[in-house]
């Protein structure tokens, strides 16, 4: 077994509350002659289930994009790219890499903003953070 | 679906949208319906009003 890697462990903390972490499993970004490019549904299946087995993360649901890549499309086709959705279906961060440090750092952002509505505390910061990494 | 799934990286081509002019921070999430790896299809309006829901994209290589 490898290590538990990092995006894991934030989901391990977050699972009980109330945040569903998802894997949508993409085209392969940099195909070749043991991973092609995908022909058919039952192979981008096959290639996701092998990504579960390489990866170790087998305690994250991976969904697996239509072969066209709609979903991914819809998203910006960003190979390594990650979304928070908040519980009205509304983008809460994106980021062009999945970096699960930052991830954790919104997650807890969300959380808190989830208690303060909860005591009906005012919320007066309402902006859009952007960051170079 | 030519294009999308290019052969090899070189055949990449620069059709993809702007990743930043898509689904916009504020903006609603694009809905999906997409199967896990048992073929049970999972939607992200099934965790409207329930869960927030991190969203990771990747592939093997």
């Amino acid at each position: 077994m490898g290590e538990v890697p990092p995006l894991t462990q934030v989901f391990r903390q977050y699972r009980q509350r109330d945040f569903q972490f998802l894997i949508v499993y993409t085209r392969e970004a940099h195909p070749g002659e043991n991973y092609p490019h995908h022909e058919s549904v039952e192979q981008k299946l096959s290639c996701a289930r092998k990504l579960r087995e390489l990866d170790h993360v087998d305690e994250i649901p991976i969904l697996v994009d239509d072969v066209g890549g709609a979903s991914h499309t819809a998203y910006g086709q960003l190979p390594n790219m990650v979304y928070l959705i908040d519980r009205d279906g509304r983008v809460n961060y994106k980021s062009d890499w999945t970096d699960a440090q930052e991830i954790d750092g919104v997650c807890a952002s969300l959380i808190r903003l989830d208690e303060m509505k909860a005591k009906n505390v005012p919320i007066i910061r309402q902006g859009i953070s952007q960051r170079l990494h | 679906m030519s294009g999308y799934n290019y052969e090899s990286f070189g055949q990449c081509e620069i059709s993809a949208p702007d990743f930043w002019s898509v689904a916009k921070v504020g903006s609603p999430a694009p809905k999906f319906s997409l199967p896990d790896l048992d073929g049970n299809l999972v939607s992200l309006e099934s965790f409207a009003g329930k869960k927030h829901v991190v969203l990771e994209f990747g592939s093997i290589t």
